[in-house]
């Protein structure tokens, strides 16, 4: 609403003739700024009536304005990060706006029309994006396209990852863009998903995008690393955070504000009490965007998260079928009731005895020995069809000793 | 006078023979014990003095000087003190050194009051002895039973120095001697099963992973929560594995002595041993060594089973150390003057928690591990040893439905027939290859003596590109395959062999494919 005219008016005041160049050097300086403390550029920019207004102040003013602000004494135990912090934050504040910064073609600043639309929407939008990746048909897509956030827990369970990765690829194969954090769990499962999902799309279509709470040129966590490269082949990486900025707590939380502000629908897929899945939720909340919750096992710790949106209204996912009818796009589920059949549907030559097998997974998680017993084979037996259907792509082991159907279906593993 | 005893010093699991030379002559009295003695047998100079006295013979107040020869051979613990006596006796004449004398050696530990202590490795001591051609051997009655194992030695049981000097007297003849054990008896006698096979409930994936484990010597990886059941599997794999053979419990039987751990009175290891040593155990303490080495528990569990519980909480010098002994089923362990092979032919049985709290991948209780512990955790398991473990099994925690359901049917003696069966197959068919189960098979005996039906073959090149196996561990399956047709009683590997082999993977991150 109002801040598009507010940017639109920016441009038309006299002292606005400014050059847009100059704009985007401010732009790229508070995002810089911000970069080293959290807030600094929604501080300003409340201040100022808007980001727009807050580009518009002098460099000096800006001093002026950090002058005036007190700082909160740091906590003890981060001194020498924010000290580091403060230090960094010092000397850009002192160097000012840099033409040579903005000039970068991986930064993306509020003025420009690649900015995403959908983020001019948040009360704090960053002044600046960095962005790898496929760059132009990255932004491009994050305009265009429909765009879920799939979120979640670090250390899911075998459930919770089995199930990002069914949304994810749904929603992948219906045309949506998902995006997520990169980090462990959830997050990685579905960037792989949608990346699986895409494989033998055209070079260069974009397919995800991930939002970091870091600097687009650092891989945290690195046990990522490989993903990372996939998701800058196949997508794009986006901060508000400039270039080598390092991983702190306080930037997942901000990083949770841009994915929400990023996406028309976030899906929580497992996450405690307090999680930053949360955290993304409620950021979507407030900018009322549709949230969505997979549900989990009562009384699971991981289960807590997700239960408490549903009780505050969230809508149920059980598949990205609801997603896209919470979004209003039911028609988009091209070609997914084909998958619905299941994995034992594929399977007609399948023999008596695996299919007995199957269906004594139909009701869950089984160990090797419940499952001999329920397909009345022997125990090396079922050992033996366990894994040629884990070959075939129709089951997978969960973790000590016990078997489960996949309900993604697809014969590719990690 | 001079008189001389023959008497055996151990080196690892050897006797090295030594001959005790007393000289006594007239002068200031002293008592010197020269030829690299080490501080106990020293200090035997004191037990010496005070047996001979206390068996009311003369101790002589003359100088006195005993050698060990050779003289460069290091001479350890009190096993001489016997021997040291014997010479002094006959150095003062008050034992006759006659021809019968001359062919008995001695070994023994002296007590002050003239009674003889059991020493350690006795047997290995009775072969040096019947090695170098001596009919007779004196020694604790303790240790009568195991040196009597070896064939053509007499063994004269004594019970203390006066004892022992009677038989020197009489060269042996008409004096009590120890009668062969009867060992057919011995390893036929069905143990007392305080552990059996049909104890465990449950279970049937893990019951059947470690028959197919133990039948073909393939080491094993058991992952599961704590209290699963994982010690209690462990501790009934002797049980099941096929009985010793005469020449393997005599084996066993000599490290066991020499490291002190034969009851005094028993003739023979008859049960296959398992160690469980505790994961704070030293490299040396594992894999043996030492000053003059000793043997480690790698060696104790020779022909039995090593269960190393806690796995990843090993020292990683201690694990490293494993590598080698595994490999080559002994372990040389080199020293300044020496180097002592100790044999170590075992089955590995390591076990582990899926993570630090135990709880990962568990259905009802939640895994609270930070990720980076998990993996910390597993990767402190080093590449080369997880390959040279062939199954990697996970235990479940039982349903409490299925804590009641035992099969009293799957004794341990059953279990143990089928085992000695499939062994039996794999032996004749790695005969002169050296290898004596599937699981020492080497790349070249694999491809020249394992048939794979065709089927099999497209299983496992399947299998090989979506559950992406290394070369490696394609090799592993079909190792572990051809055991699971040696079980069923069929030559060539067919295709339920192979997909049964590839269950046998953990399938959590980072060991799964490996």
């Amino acid at each position: 609403m109002g801040t598009v005219s507010v940017r639109a008016e920016d441009r038309s005041r006299p002292d606005g003739d400014m050059a847009v160049a100059e704009l985007r050097a401010r732009a790229v300086w508070l995002a810089e700024l911000s970069s080293w403390r959290g807030g600094f550029a929604g501080a300003l920019a409340e201040a100022r009536g808007g980001l727009g207004g807050a580009l518009l102040e002098s460099p000096r003013a800006v001093a002026a304005f950090v002058g005036a602000r007190r700082r909160r004494a740091p906590r003890a135990e981060a001194d020498a990060e924010a000290e580091q912090d403060a230090g960094a934050f010092a000397a850009i504040l002192a160097r000012g706006p840099s033409a040579e910064a903005a000039a970068d073609p991986g930064v993306v600043t509020w003025v420009d029309d690649a900015y995403p639309p959908q983020l001019r929407e948040l009360p704090d939008p960053p002044p600046a994006l960095y962005v790898r990746g496929l760059v132009a048909a990255g932004l491009d897509a994050l305009a265009c396209r429909h765009v879920v956030a799939v979120v979640g827990s670090r250390s899911p369970s075998a459930y919770g990852r089995e199930m990002a990765r069914a949304v994810a690829r749904d929603l992948t194969a219906a045309g949506v863009l998902v995006v997520s954090g990169l980090a462990l769990g959830i997050d990685a499962a579905a960037h792989e998903a949608a990346l699986d999902a895409a494989r033998g799309r055209a070079a260069g279509s974009v397919v995800t995008a991930a939002v970091l709470g870091c600097g687009a040129d650092v891989e945290h966590p690195p046990s990522n690393r490989k993903l990372f490269a996939r998701v800058r082949g196949g997508g794009l990486l986006v901060t508000e955070f400039a270039w080598g900025i390092g991983a702190r707590p306080w930037r997942f939380p901000a990083r949770n504000r841009v994915m929400a502000g990023l996406s028309e629908a976030v899906v929580v897929v497992e996450g405690a009490e307090r999680s930053g899945a949360l955290i993304t939720a409620r950021y979507a909340l407030d900018l009322g965007r549709s949230v969505l919750a997979v549900p989990g096992e009562a009384g699971r710790r991981l289960s807590a998260g997700p239960h408490r949106l549903l009780r505050q209204g969230a809508a149920v996912c059980e598949s990205a079928q609801d997603v896209l009818e919470e979004l209003g796009y039911g028609d988009l589920a091209v070609g997914w009731a084909d998958r619905q059949a299941g994995p034992g549907g594929g399977d007609q030559e399948a023999d008596e005895p695996a299919q007995r097998v199957i269906r004594a997974l139909d009701d869950g998680v089984r160990t090797a020995d419940q499952v001999a017993a329920a397909a009345n084979v022997t125990v090396s037996g079922a050992l033996a069809l366990l894994a040629g259907l884990e070959i075939d792509g129709a089951v997978e082991a969960c973790g000590g000793g016990a078997y489960r159907l996949r309900r993604d279906g697809t014969a590719a593993r990690r | 006078m001079l008189a001389t005893v023959a008497s055996e010093a151990l080196r690892g699991l050897e006797g090295h023979a030594v001959d005790v030379e007393a000289d006594v002559v007239a002068a200031a009295p002293t008592f010197n014990i020269v030829g690299l003695p080490d501080a106990a047998v020293q200090e035997s100079r004191e037990r010496v003095r005070a047996a001979i006295v206390n068996s009311s013979f003369e101790f002589p107040s003359r100088r006195i000087t005993v050698n060990l020869a050779p003289a460069d051979l290091r001479k350890e613990g009190p096993s001489f003190d016997l021997p040291v006596a014997l010479a002094l006796l006959q150095a003062t004449g008050q034992v006759p050194s006659g021809d019968g004398a001359r062919g008995i050696a001695a070994v023994g530990e002296l007590g002050l009051d003239g009674g003889l202590r059991p020493v350690t490795g006795a047997l290995a001591v009775a072969e040096g002895v019947r090695r170098r051609g001596f009919p007779g051997l004196v020694l604790p009655c303790q240790n009568a039973a195991e040196a009597a194992l070896v064939p053509g030695l007499g063994v004269y049981p004594v019970r203390d120095l006066r004892g022992a000097a009677a038989v020197l007297a009489a060269g042996g003849k008409g004096c009590e001697r120890a009668a062969a054990p009867d060992t057919a008896a011995l390893l036929s006698a069905r143990h007392s099963g305080d552990v059996d096979w049909s104890d465990i409930a449950g279970q049937g994936q893990v019951k059947r992973a470690l028959e197919v484990a133990v039948a073909g010597a393939h080491n094993v990886l058991l992952s599961g929560p704590p209290g699963a059941g994982k010690t209690m599997f462990a501790r009934r794999l002797p049980g099941i594995m096929p009985p010793l053979t005469l020449d393997e419990a005599v084996a066993v039987t000599r490290v066991h002595s020499v490291a002190g751990l034969l009851p005094a009175g028993e003739a023979l290891v008859v049960r296959r041993p398992l160690r469980a040593p505790h994961h704070t155990i030293s490299s040396p303490g594992l894999v043996g060594g030492g000053a003059t080495p000793h043997p480690g528990e790698v060696s104790l569990a020779h022909l039995g089973v090593l269960f190393l519980d806690e796995f990843p909480e090993f020292r990683l010098s201690a694990l490293e150390g494993l590598r080698q002994p595994l490999e080559d089923g002994d372990v040389t362990i080199s020293r300044a003057l020496t180097s002592v092979r100790f044999p170590a032919r075992i089955m590995l049985v390591a076990a582990m928690n899926p993570c630090p709290c135990g709880f990962w991948g568990d259905r009802e209780r939640e895994c609270t591990c930070p990720s980076y512990r998990v993996r910390q955790y597993r990767t402190r398991l080093s590449g080369p040893l997880l390959d040279r473990i062939d199954l990697r099994v996970e235990v479940p925690r039982l349903a409490p439905a299925e804590r009641r359901t035992l099969d009293l049917e799957q004794t341990s003696e059953v279990v143990c027939a089928r085992v000695t069966a499939a062994r039996e197959r794999q032996l004749a068919r790695l005969r002169g290859t050296g290898a004596y189960a599937n699981a020492h098979m080497t790349v070249r005996h694999l491809r020249r003596l394992c048939r794979l039906e065709p089927d099999a073959v497209r299983l496992l090149d399947r299998a090989y590109e979506t559950l992406h196996l290394s070369a490696r561990a394609c090799d592993r399956v079909t190792k572990v395959a051809q055991t699971v047709a040696d079980l069923a009683g069929v030559e060539a590997i067919a295709e339920e062999h192979v997909a049964e082999a590839l269950s046998y993977r953990l399938h959590g991150d980072g060991l799964g494919a490996g």
